[in-house]
């Protein structure tokens, strides 16, 4: 059990994101990038994710801590069935910027948008 | 006359070895005071488990440590505890009544969780701790049954709102088991089944526990599941058979609580030997060493092993628990060598299990 634990996540409302401060760094996640990645099982249906489109605009209502290993995020959408573990929450901030264009490139081929139609 | 320093005592505190400290009571940091009087020496060292079976033992090893530094002239040695509440989810604790909970789980039914949750509580009441059982088993509730509570016995109300806790044996009980007839089996669905349990939990007027053991129903399924997320347990106990396949079913036991990060504090093994009533011949009826080996794997310590005994069942089965019924007996000093590990173990954790700090601001 040595996966990485924030010491402080900040859910900033105005600016939809979320900032995650571990000891040695601190990382800003928007409130889109991580609906389009929740590990819900909605979403990731078992191996085979759904592509989740039209979320530019989504917010974050609330943040609760579920147990000691993750975090519950309650997005404006109504999405709140993702829970996202301190493992999963590192492994999306460190890879934030090669995640964030393969989603891009995964739209583009699909011909959606990240706009809400 | 030959000047005693508290170095000296110190030093010679440090070559004492407790039982169940792992280490010397200097570097335990149980040591709170050390006063030098001429010659009388006061000494004062506070654990953070109950360990009334041991205080006076563990008082004469110290005290003749002392005696054999040059120049004292007596020693007054104190034992005594204090456990420390561990803080869960969220930062505060979610019940300041309650300083620790322990959850006894097994894989699969019918290996005696039941039995070891029930005499283990009684266990660390003996060892002199304030000492609570839920039994969270709503499609068998069976600890009434096991503290011989009489059926129909109700808890009482206050407030429209809060139950207080049944007193039996010493211990403070509560089971769904009193709030339904013995005869009628609960046929809920997980959601249903996981709020009653919470608000079993939580609308208890627990009064003041070190200690609250939580007998969980057996299984690794969605209550189970749902039960470790969102009640802040401090740590597991996980019960099985030596055969191999409660061991497979324990094992998942042991991954659940990996997963939502509950700390696995030992396994216990149950049925590990039987001794024949008659000829009094032992025979290792379902297997060798399973416990040990599990354990071994997960990096867990088999915390003891408890012998199919038909006393054990049959006292369970009159109300009176073997820890109760025996008090001197074999098989009470295998349950509180158990609870004293569990405690030790406990009182050594860290406090403060690491959570974010979670905050929300409107920029």
């Amino acid at each position: 059990m040595n996966d990485r634990i924030p010491n402080d996540i900040k859910l900033h409302r105005y600016s939809k994101t979320l900032e995650l401060v571990y000891s040695d760094h601190s990382y800003t996640l928007s409130a889109e990038f991580l609906r389009v990645h929740s590990p819900s099982a909605e979403v990731q249906q078992h191996g085979r994710p759904i592509l989740q489109t039209g979320k530019q605009a989504v917010a974050i209502n609330s943040i609760e801590a579920i147990g000691h290993y993750a975090l519950k995020i309650i997005f404006s959408d109504g999405h709140d069935t993702g829970l996202y573990s301190w493992a999963y929450l590192y492994q999306l901030a460190s890879h934030q910027e090669d995640m964030w264009q393969a989603y891009l490139q995964q739209l583009k081929q699909a011909g959606k948008s990240r706009a809400a139609e | 006359m030959i000047e005693v320093s508290k170095e000296k005592i110190e030093a010679a505190l440090s070559t004492c070895h407790l039982p169940y400290l792992n280490t010397d009571v200097v570097s335990a940091g149980a040591v709170k005071s050390i006063k030098v009087e001429k010659g009388i020496v006061s000494v004062q060292v506070t654990l953070g488990f109950p360990c009334l079976g041991q205080q006076a033992g563990m008082q004469q090893m110290l005290s003749a440590a002392i005696q054999h530094v040059p120049g004292v002239t007596r020693a007054n040695v104190v034992v005594n505890w204090r456990v420390r509440p561990h803080k869960t989810q969220g930062g505060a604790s979610v019940m300041p009544q309650v300083k620790n909970m322990i959850a006894v789980a097994s894989g699969k039914g019918g290996v005696g969780k039941s039995t070891t949750a029930v005499n283990l509580a009684l266990a660390l009441a003996a060892e002199g701790g304030r000492v609570g059982i839920l039994d969270a088993d709503i499609y068998g509730p069976s600890v009434p049954m096991m503290m011989g509570i009489a059926e129909g016995t109700r808890p009482g109300q206050v407030d429209n709102k809060y139950f207080t806790p049944v007193a039996a044996l010493g211990l403070q009980t509560m089971s769904i088991g009193y709030l339904i007839t013995e005869k009628t089996p609960l046929v809920w669905r997980g959601p249903m089944a996981t709020g009653a349990l919470k608000q079993l939990l939580e609308q208890t007027l627990w009064d003041d526990l070190d200690y609250l053991v939580i007998d969980m129903p057996p299984g690794t399924g969605d209550i189970q599941l749902t039960l470790s997320q969102s009640v802040p347990v401090t740590g597991a106990v996980i019960v099985t058979t030596p055969q191999d396949i409660a061991l497979l079913d324990a094992q998942k036991g042991i991954e659940m609580f990996i997963k939502v990060r509950v700390p696995v504090l030992g396994i216990v093994e149950n049925m590990s030997l039987h001794t024949c009533s008659q000829c009094g011949h032992s025979e290792a009826i379902f297997g060798e060493g399973g416990g040990e080996r599990i354990a071994s794997d997960y990096g867990v310590p088999l915390l003891g092993a408890l012998p199919l005994d038909i006393h054990i069942r049959q006292q369970m089965g009159k109300g009176k628990p073997s820890v109760f019924a025996e008090p001197e007996g074999d098989i009470t000093k295998r349950y509180r060598d158990i609870a004293l590990q569990l405690s030790a173990s406990l009182a050594k954790m860290e406090t403060d299990v690491k959570i974010p700090n979670i905050s929300v601001l409107s920029d």
